[in-house]
């Protein structure tokens, strides 16, 4: 088998969007190779689940144009209805059809097909959910899990060119979620299918998606690899809506900025820029032995959360600056502890106020 | 935020350049629809705008005659009348509600369906049966002179119930039910936590009934009042039987003995101000309601226990309008029925009657049920504010009164076939008479415009059940909007269907004051065939056409029911 080049699936070019006098989507340009995986972040209101009902054609397109495998599908006027677009969807609360079986809601796609045809096809998809026993059972009888499982079935069975799931995990609770997340990521990869998963979860994002794009006042302000947006994030915004930070304030003296856990370097700012210093807590590295950067805190409480402990600290100096740092395991330091702590510099991001 | 709401936020302003194009358009259903459905409102509206250009038409001379003679008297006996079925069905139905939700007593559960049965007794037959069982030597009087010791009517009489308090009494009894249903629901569901919340700050029931409660109703009250008193403007036979000359009475006889068609068109405009007059009246008391419903969680309200003396006068409270309003009503016509049938046997006309009455209410629940399903599913498909408007519009056909609905239809009506037979003239034709107005056409037009707002009702309430989702699903594989439609919809919204089917058959079937004025020569239904019997005098011979019209109402009645002790069932399991 040849490696092919792998082809742009979909494209999204220039798409803006307003409900009455509010802009929720602004010049969003988005690129997706076939079988590829993203994902779209963001809070809620951002704009994300506007993109992917206007992807899916369940919304009229205002502005911009949506390719799909080359060809025009939307664009102002000239859009095709979202049954002729061969793009399936998974939806948040699963929108199985009360009134037909599993196997009837898994072949409700099929529908240019022969019946026996469909059947055996629907079936095989209820097999690769390890559903087909249940196939003649209505949706009300199954569990939340097994609801999900079945509607990513139904939205694969008829092969979509793209398939597309809004916040198809957050009805579930979160031990389901991550064996489902697991199951669906192996299923997507497994049929090759290009997909954009839509989710405010920032860690199944990362845990799923080969790229993610994160939105904000429909606006996307950030693309990339779930490491590119963990670890170099390019704003204040992005670096907190991955996880938790300890933020310091400084002014930067010949590109370094001093503060209470040291000095920090940024080159590409200017002099007396004032900055705030983001660090993420698991980059606060605790030890007992003082080191030539290490500056010294007291313990306020260490909360044990399983594989990782949250610890509450104060910076032993005049202004007593409160910090969480996150380590593995589960110490015992009593309140009152004093500990030194270092910085990774892995976990700092310094950008301008 | 409601779901309506929701869909309110989304819809764009309608004014501005992009805005305009989503206004017009129906995205997945092209123009067709909506052209079909924009016919539908001027079906609507034509009878509307008919009445106007007949009452405008109507000579100067008309009015001195019918402000010094007519109007004083029906404005006033119509006022009266609403204002006296108004406190009654208001005091009857809330007090009800509250006994049957907040207390727990012997009899409760099959009272609280029970109290529903009234609503099978249309005002007519209600007057018709109470006509002879309140004469003086009827059974009540006869039975109450018994029981207090008195031998004759001299000595011991009732009030004549042919009068406006006997027509306020007799519509309060059978009309209390629209402002029982609705308000019962509130209190047993969406009052639950706050009345719980008001024991526990120590109010006592009292406190709880006036200061809690009824305010949490009022746009319940509001709903069911309006509708109530819609019919008692409706209503044709009872206040004519009753000798109370409203508004309705007068629109007929002046139409009907005095062929005057422009003087009962004024009167029926000033009817229909009324009419637009009790609307805003309901909306603006119900202005704060999707506030409390929005902030409700459903709690289910825990019924206090009474025993002893209470028990048994809540009983009796409770029995009291039942036996009033449907049980001494629904046993005199089983009672007339059995002597008619044992004496005379069934008249040979009763049968014929029996089959049009079927045909009409058959034909119009179809037609009903359909356009129905089809304005809701375009409403639903291409949720703009034209489309809002067209099914606000097409649903406006019920509160107009029936008598001015048909004043207003017999123009346009007569236009169409004189348009009709001069169509057949020119082209060589001998022509074919009256097409619609002399046809139970007209008649089913006229029951279309009056109930197509039941049915609409109904299916927004079954659509907006379906969460948007399972369209969204069906389009992303591939489904049409036909396909849509006949394969997640229609087999969703059966229940909400059929008790649109239900209800629109059954308000057919009683239909009387349009019936009245649009029929053809010589056609009865079993309603117009028990006004006739009752004009002349001789009830008795109405008993069987009565009893099949009640026996047709009991049907929604009970699916109602049990609809709810399944919803119990559901509600109490695991």
């Amino acid at each position: 088998m040849s490696v092919q080049a792998p082809s742009i699936q979909l494209q999204i070019r220039e798409l803006s969007h307003h409900y009455g006098s509010k802009q929720v989507l602004d010049a969003i340009q988005i690129e997706l190779m076939a079988g590829e995986i993203l994902a779209l972040v963001g809070p809620s209101g951002c704009g994300k689940s506007t993109l992917l009902r206007l992807i899916a054609g369940l919304e009229e397109l205002q502005t911009g144009e949506i390719r799909l495998d080359g060809e025009v599908v939307a664009a102002p006027y000239r859009q095709r209805a979202a049954e002729q677009r061969q793009i399936g969807m998974v939806f948040q609360d699963f929108a199985l059809f009360p009134h037909l079986s599993l196997l009837d809601n898994v072949a409700f796609g099929l529908g240019k097909l022969p019946a026996a045809q469909r059947r055996t096809q629907a079936l095989a998809m209820l097999a690769r959910v390890g559903l087909a026993e249940r196939a003649a059972d209505a949706p009300h009888m199954l569990s939340g899990g097994q609801q999900q499982r079945v509607a990513l079935a139904r939205a694969l069975a008829p092969q979509p060119r793209l398939l597309l799931l809004d916040e198809p995990f957050s009805n579930l609770d979160v031990r389901l979620r991550h064996r489902l997340r697991q199951e669906t990521q192996q299923l997507l990869r497994d049929m090759r299918c290009a997909s954009i998963l839509v989710t405010h979860d920032p860690e199944e994002a990362m845990y799923m998606a080969d790229r993610i794009a994160l939105l904000r006042d429909g606006r996307i302000i950030q693309i990339g690899s779930p490491a590119s947006l963990y670890f170099a994030p390019q704003s204040p915004f992005a670096t907190e809506f991955f996880g938790d930070v300890n933020i310091l304030h400084g002014e930067l003296r010949q590109h370094t900025v001093d503060t209470a856990l040291g000095r920090f370097a940024a080159p590409s700012l200017g002099e007396g820029q004032a900055v705030q210093i983001m660090i993420r807590p698991e980059a606060l590295q605790l030890s007992s032995q003082a080191s030539a950067d290490s500056r010294t805190v007291i313990v306020q409480a260490c909360h044990h959360l399983g594989a990782y402990s949250r610890i509450d600290l104060r910076v032993d100096d005049a202004a007593a600056l409160s910090l969480q740092a996150e380590v593995p395991g589960a110490p015992a330091w009593p309140p009152g502890t004093r500990l030194q702590v270092r910085c990774e510099t892995r976990g700092v991001f310094i950008f301008a106020v | 935020m409601t779901t309506e709401s929701l869909a309110l936020a989304r819809t764009p302003h309608p004014w501005g350049v992009l805005r305009l194009r989503q206004y017009f358009s129906a995205r997945h259903l092209g123009v067709g629809w909506q052209v079909a459905s924009l016919a539908l409102v001027l079906a609507v509206l034509v009878p509307l705008q008919s009445l106007l250009g007949h009452a405008m038409r109507g000579s100067g001379e008309l009015w001195p005659h019918l402000l010094s003679y007519v109007l004083p008297q029906a404005l006033q006996d119509s006022a009266l009348l609403l204002l006296g079925v108004g406190v009654l069905v208001i005091a009857l139905g809330s007090s009800l509600a509250w006994l049957v939700s907040a207390y727990d007593f012997v009899g409760r559960r099959e009272l609280s369906w029970a109290l529903l049965l009234p609503l099978a007794i249309p005002s007519y037959i209600i007057a018709f049966a109470y006509l002879d069982l309140w004469h003086p030597v009827g059974i009540l009087q006869s039975s109450l002179r018994t029981l207090l010791g008195f031998d004759s009517p001299r000595d011991f009489k009732l009030p004549d119930i042919r009068s406006m308090w006997g027509c306020i009494l007799l519509l309060g009894l059978v009309l209390y039910p629209y402002v029982y249903l609705p308000v019962r629901a509130v209190f047993s569901m969406q009052a639950g936590n706050l009345i719980e919340a008001a024991r526990t700050l120590q109010a006592g029931p009292q406190r709880i009934f006036f200061g809690l409660a009824l305010p949490l109703a009022r746009p319940a009250i509001a709903v069911g009042t309006s509708l109530a008193l819609m019919e008692a403007l409706n209503d044709l036979g009872a206040s004519e039987f009753l000798g109370v000359r409203t508004l309705t009475v007068s629109i007929y006889s002046t139409w009907l003995n005095r062929s005057n068609l422009p003087g009962a068109a004024q009167i029926a405009l000033l009817m229909l101000c009324i009419v637009l007059a009790l609307i805003s009246i309901e909306r603006w008391a119900r202005r704060h309601q999707r506030y409390t419903l929005a902030t409700r969680r459903m709690q289910p309200l825990a019924r206090r226990r009474l025993t002893g003396w209470r028990g048994v006068l809540a009983l009796t409270y409770c029995s009291l309008p039942i036996t009033l309003g449907f049980v001494m009503p629904a046993g005199y016509l089983v009672g007339e029925t059995y002597k008619r049938l044992r004496f005379s046997g069934l008249e040979s006309s009763l049968l014929s009657e029996l089959l049009n009455t079927l045909q009409l209410a058959t034909a119009t629940t179809l037609l009903a049920a359909l356009l129905a399903f089809l304005l809701s599913f375009a409403q639903r498909m291409a949720r703009t504010p034209l489309n809002r408007q067209i099914l606000r519009c097409a649903s406006l056909g019920y509160a107009i009164p029936g008598t001015v609905l048909a004043i207003g239809l017999l123009g346009p009506l007569a236009q169409f076939d004189a348009w009709i037979n001069r169509l057949f003239e020119l082209s060589g034709h001998a022509p074919i008479g009256l097409l619609l107005s002399g046809s139970s056409v007209a008649l089913i037009y006229a029951y279309l415009v009056r109930f197509l707002a039941i049915a609409n009702g109904s299916l927004e309430a079954g659509f907006s059940q379906l969460p948007t989702s399972l369209d969204d699903a069906a389009r992303t594989l591939g489904s049409s909007p036909t396909r849509l439609a006949w394969r997640i919809h229609l087999p969703l919204c059966r229940p909400a269907l059929l008790s649109a089917m239900l209800l629109v058959f059954v308000d057919s079937m009683k239909e009387l004051p349009a019936t009245l004025l649009l029929r053809p020569m010589n056609f009865e239904t079993l309603a117009t065939h028990l006004y006739g019997e009752a004009a002349r005098g001789t009830y008795e011979s109405g008993a069987i056409a009565a009893l099949l019209i009640v026996l047709a109402g009991l049907l929604p009645i009970i699916a109602l029911s049990r609809l709810a002790e399944r919803r119990d069932s559901h509600g109490s399991s695991p």
